[in-house]
Protein backbone atom coordinates (compact mmCIF):
# COMPACT_ATOMS: atom_id res chain seq x y z
CA UNK A 1 0.00 0.00 0.00
CA UNK A 2 2.81 2.39 1.00
CA UNK A 3 4.75 1.37 -2.09
CA UNK A 4 1.78 2.27 -4.33
CA UNK A 5 1.28 5.62 -2.61
CA UNK A 6 5.00 6.38 -3.06
CA UNK A 7 4.79 5.33 -6.72
CA UNK A 8 1.82 7.62 -7.37
CA UNK A 9 3.61 10.52 -5.66
CA UNK A 10 6.71 10.00 -7.83
CA UNK A 11 4.62 9.91 -11.01
CA UNK A 12 2.76 13.03 -9.87
CA UNK A 13 6.06 14.91 -9.48
CA UNK A 14 7.21 13.66 -12.89
CA UNK A 15 3.95 14.82 -14.49
CA UNK A 16 4.37 18.28 -12.91
CA UNK A 17 7.96 18.53 -14.14
CA UNK A 18 6.96 17.40 -17.62
CA UNK A 19 4.16 19.98 -17.97
CA UNK A 20 5.55 22.98 -16.08
CA UNK A 21 9.35 22.76 -15.93
CA UNK A 22 10.69 20.86 -18.93
CA UNK A 23 8.92 22.97 -21.63
CA UNK A 24 11.60 25.61 -20.95
CA UNK A 25 14.34 23.16 -21.97
CA UNK A 26 13.12 21.87 -25.29
CA UNK A 27 15.34 20.86 -28.18
CA UNK A 28 13.50 21.55 -31.45
CA UNK A 29 10.35 21.76 -29.33
CA UNK A 30 10.91 18.20 -28.00
CA UNK A 31 11.52 17.08 -24.47
CA UNK A 32 11.59 13.67 -22.76
CA UNK A 33 8.41 11.95 -21.64
CA UNK A 34 9.49 11.31 -18.04
CA UNK A 35 6.56 9.05 -17.26
CA UNK A 36 7.28 6.80 -20.22
CA UNK A 37 10.95 6.60 -19.16
CA UNK A 38 10.00 5.77 -15.55
CA UNK A 39 7.61 3.01 -16.61
CA UNK A 40 10.18 1.56 -19.00
CA UNK A 41 12.85 1.31 -16.31
CA UNK A 42 10.35 -0.06 -13.79
CA UNK A 43 9.44 -2.91 -16.15
CA UNK A 44 12.96 -3.52 -17.48
CA UNK A 45 14.67 -3.67 -14.12
CA UNK A 46 12.01 -5.55 -12.18
CA UNK A 47 10.28 -8.13 -14.35
CA UNK A 48 8.32 -9.64 -11.46
CA UNK A 49 6.69 -6.44 -10.25
CA UNK A 50 3.08 -5.55 -10.96
CA UNK A 51 2.74 -3.59 -14.21
CA UNK A 52 -0.81 -2.52 -13.95
CA UNK A 53 -0.68 0.06 -11.16
CA UNK A 54 2.40 2.04 -12.33
CA UNK A 55 1.09 2.11 -15.92
CA UNK A 56 -2.36 3.16 -14.71
CA UNK A 57 -0.92 5.90 -12.42
CA UNK A 58 1.38 7.24 -15.12
CA UNK A 59 -1.20 7.13 -17.88
CA UNK A 60 -3.92 8.67 -15.69
CA UNK A 61 -1.68 11.61 -14.82
CA UNK A 62 -0.67 12.10 -18.47
CA UNK A 63 -4.36 12.11 -19.41
CA UNK A 64 -5.05 14.76 -16.76
CA UNK A 65 -2.20 17.02 -17.82
CA UNK A 66 -2.77 16.78 -21.57
CA UNK A 67 -5.61 17.14 -24.06
CA UNK A 68 -7.35 14.72 -26.35
CA UNK A 69 -9.56 11.78 -25.43
CA UNK A 70 -9.28 11.00 -21.74
CA UNK A 71 -7.90 7.51 -21.20
CA UNK A 72 -5.97 7.31 -24.46
CA UNK A 73 -2.55 7.95 -22.87
CA UNK A 74 -3.26 5.21 -20.30
CA UNK A 75 -4.27 2.86 -23.09
CA UNK A 76 -1.06 3.72 -25.00
CA UNK A 77 1.13 3.01 -21.98
CA UNK A 78 -0.68 -0.30 -21.41
CA UNK A 79 0.08 -1.30 -24.99
CA UNK A 80 3.71 -0.25 -24.58
CA UNK A 81 4.00 -2.26 -21.34
CA UNK A 82 2.55 -5.33 -23.10
CA UNK A 83 4.92 -4.80 -26.05
CA UNK A 84 7.86 -4.46 -23.68
CA UNK A 85 6.88 -7.65 -21.82
CA UNK A 86 6.75 -9.44 -25.15
CA UNK A 87 10.29 -8.33 -26.09
CA UNK A 88 11.72 -9.02 -22.62
CA UNK A 89 10.40 -12.59 -22.76
CA UNK A 90 13.04 -13.32 -25.43
CA UNK A 91 15.91 -11.64 -23.58
CA UNK A 92 17.86 -13.74 -21.13
CA UNK A 93 20.44 -11.20 -19.98
CA UNK A 94 19.52 -7.66 -18.98
CA UNK A 95 22.68 -5.80 -20.00
CA UNK A 96 23.39 -2.33 -21.44
CA UNK A 97 22.96 -3.44 -25.05
CA UNK A 98 19.49 -4.91 -24.42
CA UNK A 99 18.58 -1.89 -22.31
CA UNK A 100 19.31 0.48 -25.21
CA UNK A 101 17.72 -1.84 -27.76
CA UNK A 102 14.48 -2.35 -25.84
CA UNK A 103 14.29 1.32 -24.88
CA UNK A 104 14.47 2.53 -28.46
CA UNK A 105 12.17 -0.20 -29.74
CA UNK A 106 9.49 0.55 -27.17
CA UNK A 107 10.00 4.32 -27.64
CA UNK A 108 9.45 3.95 -31.39
CA UNK A 109 6.35 1.89 -30.71
CA UNK A 110 5.05 4.55 -28.28
CA UNK A 111 5.74 7.42 -30.71
CA UNK A 112 4.10 5.49 -33.57
CA UNK A 113 0.94 5.13 -31.48
CA UNK A 114 0.94 8.87 -30.72
CA UNK A 115 1.53 9.72 -34.38
CA UNK A 116 -1.28 7.44 -35.54
CA UNK A 117 -3.67 8.98 -33.05
CA UNK A 118 -2.71 12.51 -34.13
CA UNK A 119 -3.54 11.63 -37.74
CA UNK A 120 -7.01 10.41 -36.83
CA UNK B 1 -5.27 -29.64 -18.45
CA UNK B 2 -5.22 -27.15 -21.32
CA UNK B 3 -6.69 -23.79 -20.60
CA UNK B 4 -9.04 -22.89 -23.43
CA UNK B 5 -8.62 -19.72 -25.46
CA UNK B 6 -11.89 -18.29 -24.17
CA UNK B 7 -10.93 -18.97 -20.57
CA UNK B 8 -7.70 -17.04 -21.12
CA UNK B 9 -9.51 -14.20 -22.86
CA UNK B 10 -12.06 -13.80 -20.17
CA UNK B 11 -9.66 -14.35 -17.30
CA UNK B 12 -10.18 -12.21 -14.24
CA UNK B 13 -7.19 -10.00 -15.05
CA UNK B 14 -8.40 -9.06 -18.52
CA UNK B 15 -11.93 -8.44 -17.34
CA UNK B 16 -10.68 -6.07 -14.61
CA UNK B 17 -8.43 -4.32 -17.11
CA UNK B 18 -11.29 -3.93 -19.56
CA UNK B 19 -13.58 -2.52 -16.87
CA UNK B 20 -10.92 -0.09 -15.67
CA UNK B 21 -10.33 1.17 -19.22
CA UNK B 22 -14.07 1.51 -19.72
CA UNK B 23 -14.29 3.52 -16.51
CA UNK B 24 -11.38 5.66 -17.62
CA UNK B 25 -12.93 6.44 -21.01
CA UNK B 26 -16.23 7.29 -19.34
CA UNK B 27 -14.38 10.02 -17.41
CA UNK B 28 -14.42 11.98 -20.67
CA UNK B 29 -17.81 13.26 -19.56
CA UNK B 30 -16.30 14.68 -16.36
CA UNK B 31 -12.97 15.74 -17.83
CA UNK B 32 -13.48 19.48 -17.26
CA UNK B 33 -14.37 19.15 -13.58
CA UNK B 34 -11.57 16.63 -12.96
CA UNK B 35 -8.94 18.76 -14.66
CA UNK B 36 -10.13 21.96 -12.95
CA UNK B 37 -9.77 20.27 -9.54
CA UNK B 38 -6.34 18.92 -10.37
CA UNK B 39 -5.07 22.27 -11.68
CA UNK B 40 -6.44 23.99 -8.60
CA UNK B 41 -4.51 21.62 -6.31
CA UNK B 42 -1.25 21.80 -8.23
CA UNK B 43 -1.47 25.46 -9.35
CA UNK B 44 1.01 26.89 -6.76
CA UNK B 45 3.63 24.22 -7.56
CA UNK B 46 3.09 24.55 -11.32
CA UNK B 47 3.39 28.35 -11.20
CA UNK B 48 6.61 28.03 -9.22
CA UNK B 49 8.02 25.41 -11.63
CA UNK B 50 7.01 27.43 -14.71
CA UNK B 51 8.57 30.67 -13.47
CA UNK B 52 11.60 28.88 -12.03
CA UNK B 53 12.14 26.98 -15.28
CA UNK B 54 12.09 30.24 -17.22
CA UNK B 55 14.65 31.86 -14.92
CA UNK B 56 16.98 28.86 -14.97
CA UNK B 57 16.74 28.68 -18.76
CA UNK B 58 17.56 32.41 -19.05
CA UNK B 59 20.56 31.97 -16.78
CA UNK B 60 22.04 29.11 -18.83
CA UNK B 61 21.16 30.79 -22.09
CA UNK B 62 23.08 33.91 -21.03
CA UNK B 63 26.16 31.79 -20.29
CA UNK B 64 25.98 29.84 -23.56
CA UNK B 65 25.34 32.91 -25.68
CA UNK B 66 27.78 35.27 -23.90
CA UNK B 67 30.05 35.36 -26.94
CA UNK B 68 27.25 36.52 -29.22
CA UNK B 69 25.83 39.01 -26.72
CA UNK B 70 27.89 41.95 -27.90
CA UNK B 71 26.87 41.46 -31.53
CA UNK B 72 23.25 40.96 -30.51
CA UNK B 73 23.38 44.15 -28.44
CA UNK B 74 24.72 46.19 -31.34
CA UNK B 75 22.08 44.83 -33.70
CA UNK B 76 19.34 45.46 -31.14
CA UNK B 77 20.48 49.06 -30.55
CA UNK B 78 20.48 49.75 -34.27
CA UNK B 79 17.01 48.24 -34.67
CA UNK B 80 15.85 50.24 -31.66
CA UNK B 81 16.91 53.49 -33.31
CA UNK B 82 15.10 52.55 -36.51
CA UNK B 83 11.96 51.73 -34.54
CA UNK B 84 12.10 55.00 -32.58
CA UNK B 85 12.12 56.90 -35.86
CA UNK B 86 9.20 54.77 -37.05
CA UNK B 87 7.28 55.47 -33.81
CA UNK B 88 7.68 59.22 -34.30
CA UNK B 89 6.34 58.95 -37.84
CA UNK B 90 3.41 56.78 -36.74
CA UNK B 91 2.52 59.10 -33.84
CA UNK B 92 2.11 61.94 -36.29
CA UNK B 93 -0.07 59.73 -38.49
CA UNK B 94 -2.15 58.67 -35.50
CA UNK B 95 -2.82 62.29 -34.51
CA UNK B 96 -3.80 63.12 -38.08
CA UNK B 97 -6.09 60.05 -38.17
CA UNK B 98 -7.81 61.02 -34.90
CA UNK B 99 -8.25 64.61 -36.09
CA UNK B 100 -9.81 63.48 -39.37
CA UNK B 101 -12.07 60.96 -37.59
CA UNK B 102 -13.33 63.66 -35.25
CA UNK B 103 -13.83 66.05 -38.15
CA UNK B 104 -15.84 63.44 -40.07
CA UNK B 105 -17.56 62.25 -36.85
CA UNK B 106 -16.54 58.64 -37.46
CA UNK B 107 -15.51 57.91 -33.87
CA UNK B 108 -12.15 56.78 -32.51
CA UNK B 109 -10.98 53.21 -32.84
CA UNK B 110 -10.98 51.68 -29.37
CA UNK B 111 -8.02 49.81 -28.01
CA UNK B 112 -8.55 46.29 -26.74
CA UNK B 113 -9.85 45.49 -23.27
CA UNK B 114 -7.08 43.31 -21.86
CA UNK B 115 -6.99 40.85 -18.96
CA UNK B 116 -3.73 39.60 -17.47
CA UNK B 117 -3.22 35.87 -16.84
CA UNK B 118 -0.39 33.60 -15.71
CA UNK B 119 0.81 30.58 -17.67
CA UNK B 120 1.06 27.48 -15.46
CA UNK B 121 1.83 24.62 -17.83
CA UNK B 122 2.19 23.38 -21.41
CA UNK B 123 0.62 20.21 -22.77
CA UNK B 124 3.45 17.67 -23.35
CA UNK B 125 1.73 16.33 -26.50
CA UNK B 126 0.50 19.40 -28.35
CA UNK B 127 1.03 23.15 -28.67
CA UNK B 128 -1.32 24.38 -26.00
CA UNK B 129 -0.92 26.00 -22.58
CA UNK B 130 -2.98 26.34 -19.41
CA UNK B 131 -3.61 29.78 -17.89
CA UNK B 132 -4.99 30.58 -14.45
CA UNK B 133 -8.22 32.31 -15.46
CA UNK B 134 -11.53 30.63 -16.29
CA UNK B 135 -15.31 30.98 -16.35
CA UNK B 136 -15.39 32.64 -12.93
CA UNK B 137 -13.34 35.53 -14.30
CA UNK B 138 -15.57 35.85 -17.36
CA UNK B 139 -13.22 34.14 -19.81
CA UNK B 140 -14.92 32.67 -22.88
CA UNK B 141 -13.88 30.38 -25.70
CA UNK B 142 -12.50 32.35 -28.63
CA UNK B 143 -10.73 35.12 -26.69
CA UNK B 144 -7.44 35.93 -28.46
CA UNK B 145 -4.30 35.68 -26.34
CA UNK B 146 -1.30 37.96 -26.86
CA UNK B 147 1.98 38.76 -25.15
CA UNK B 148 2.81 42.15 -23.62
CA UNK B 149 4.46 43.16 -26.94
CA UNK B 150 1.16 42.54 -28.80
CA UNK B 151 2.53 39.39 -30.36
CA UNK B 152 -0.19 36.86 -31.10
CA UNK B 153 0.09 33.73 -28.97
CA UNK B 154 -3.15 31.86 -29.55
CA UNK B 155 -6.83 31.58 -28.72
CA UNK B 156 -8.80 30.28 -25.74
CA UNK B 157 -10.08 26.86 -26.77
CA UNK B 158 -11.45 25.30 -23.57
CA UNK B 159 -12.67 27.06 -20.46
CA UNK B 160 -12.91 25.41 -17.04
CA UNK B 161 -14.17 27.09 -13.87
CA UNK B 162 -10.81 28.50 -12.78
CA UNK B 163 -8.49 27.75 -15.71
CA UNK B 164 -8.46 27.87 -19.48
CA UNK B 165 -6.66 25.99 -22.21
CA UNK B 166 -5.12 28.15 -24.92
CA UNK B 167 -4.29 26.71 -28.32
CA UNK B 168 -1.06 28.30 -29.54
CA UNK B 169 -1.10 29.52 -33.13
CA UNK B 170 1.29 26.66 -33.97
CA UNK B 171 -1.27 24.07 -32.84
CA UNK B 172 -2.31 21.84 -35.74
CA UNK B 173 -5.97 22.80 -35.21
CA UNK B 174 -5.22 26.48 -35.84
CA UNK B 175 -5.88 28.06 -39.22
CA UNK B 176 -6.64 31.75 -39.81
CA UNK B 177 -6.11 34.52 -42.35
CA UNK B 178 -2.97 36.62 -42.26
CA UNK B 179 -1.15 39.12 -44.45
CA UNK B 180 2.33 40.43 -45.01
CA UNK B 181 2.90 43.75 -43.27
CA UNK B 182 3.06 46.71 -45.67
CA UNK B 183 2.07 44.54 -48.65
CA UNK B 184 -1.13 43.30 -50.21
CA UNK B 185 -0.06 39.65 -49.93
CA UNK B 186 -2.63 37.57 -48.10
CA UNK B 187 -2.82 33.92 -47.18
CA UNK B 188 -3.81 31.38 -44.55
CA UNK B 189 -1.62 30.72 -41.56
CA UNK B 190 -1.67 27.10 -40.35
CA UNK B 191 -0.16 25.57 -37.25
CA UNK B 192 2.26 22.70 -37.82
CA UNK B 193 2.99 21.72 -34.17
CA UNK B 194 6.36 22.07 -32.40
CA UNK B 195 6.12 25.90 -32.69
CA UNK B 196 6.15 25.78 -36.49
CA UNK B 197 3.87 27.84 -38.75
CA UNK B 198 3.05 27.53 -42.43
CA UNK B 199 1.77 30.49 -44.43
CA UNK B 200 -0.23 28.76 -47.14
CA UNK B 201 -2.53 29.53 -50.10
CA UNK B 202 -0.49 32.55 -51.18
CA UNK B 203 -1.22 33.63 -54.74
CA UNK B 204 1.60 32.63 -57.08
CA UNK B 205 2.06 36.18 -58.34
CA UNK B 206 1.93 37.72 -54.84
CA UNK B 207 5.06 39.36 -53.47
CA UNK B 208 6.66 37.69 -50.50
CA UNK B 209 10.27 37.60 -49.36
CA UNK B 210 12.36 36.02 -46.63
CA UNK B 211 12.31 38.34 -43.63
CA UNK B 212 8.78 39.65 -44.25
CA UNK B 213 6.68 40.20 -41.14
CA UNK B 214 3.26 38.61 -40.94
CA UNK B 215 0.34 40.17 -39.11
CA UNK B 216 -3.27 39.15 -38.55
CA UNK B 217 -5.81 40.07 -41.15
CA UNK B 218 -9.34 41.24 -40.40
CA UNK B 219 -10.74 38.56 -42.77
CA UNK B 220 -12.56 35.80 -40.91
CA UNK B 221 -12.73 37.91 -37.70
CA UNK B 222 -10.80 35.32 -35.68
CA UNK B 223 -8.29 37.88 -34.41
CA UNK B 224 -8.16 41.68 -34.34
CA UNK B 225 -6.30 43.25 -37.23
CA UNK B 226 -2.60 43.93 -37.06
CA UNK B 227 -1.30 41.61 -34.33
CA UNK B 228 2.27 40.45 -34.94
CA UNK B 229 2.61 36.77 -35.87
CA UNK B 230 6.12 35.95 -37.11
CA UNK B 231 8.81 36.25 -39.72
CA UNK B 232 9.03 34.45 -43.07
CA UNK B 233 11.99 32.06 -43.05
CA UNK B 234 11.67 30.02 -46.22
CA UNK B 235 9.48 30.23 -49.32
CA UNK B 236 8.26 27.21 -51.30
CA UNK B 237 7.15 27.90 -54.84
CA UNK B 238 6.73 24.85 -57.05
CA UNK B 239 5.76 25.15 -60.72
CA UNK B 240 3.10 22.45 -60.41
CA UNK B 241 1.45 24.07 -57.38
CA UNK B 242 -1.20 26.80 -57.87
CA UNK B 243 -0.15 28.58 -54.66
CA UNK B 244 3.04 29.49 -52.83
CA UNK B 245 3.68 28.62 -49.22
CA UNK B 246 6.19 29.81 -46.67
CA UNK B 247 7.63 28.57 -43.39
CA UNK B 248 7.20 31.14 -40.65
CA UNK B 249 9.02 31.47 -37.36
CA UNK B 250 6.64 32.78 -34.69
CA UNK B 251 7.67 35.82 -32.67
CA UNK B 252 6.56 34.32 -29.38
CA UNK B 253 9.05 32.31 -27.34
CA UNK B 254 7.24 30.23 -24.77
CA UNK B 255 10.38 29.86 -22.67
CA UNK B 256 10.29 33.58 -21.91
CA UNK B 257 6.57 33.92 -21.30
CA UNK B 258 4.94 33.58 -17.89
CA UNK B 259 2.25 36.24 -18.25
CA UNK B 260 -0.15 36.75 -21.14
CA UNK B 261 -3.03 39.07 -22.03
CA UNK B 262 -6.48 38.01 -23.11
CA UNK B 263 -8.46 40.28 -25.42
CA UNK B 264 -12.00 40.40 -24.12
CA UNK B 265 -14.55 40.30 -26.86
CA UNK B 266 -18.18 41.40 -26.44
Amino acid sequence: MLKNFFLFFIFYILALLESSFLPHFTLIALFPDLIFIAIFFLIFLDSKSDRFLPVFFGGFLLDLYSGGIFGLKTFNLLLVATFLDFILAFIRKRNLFWLIFTFFTSFLFYESLLLLQKRF
Amino acid sequence: MEVSYWNKLFSKKFVILFLVLLGLFSLNFFQRELKNTLYKISEPIQKFLWQGGGEIFSFFRAILKSKDLEKELEATQLRNQELLAEITRLKALKEENEFLREALEIGLKEEFELTLANVISKDPFEDSIIIDLGLKEGILKGFPVITSQKVLLGVVEEVYDDFSKVFLISNRAMSFSARVQDRETKGVLKGNENFELIFDLIQREAEIEKGDILVTSVLGSVFPEGLLIGEVKEIEKLDIEPFQRAKVEPFFDLKKIDKVFLIRRP
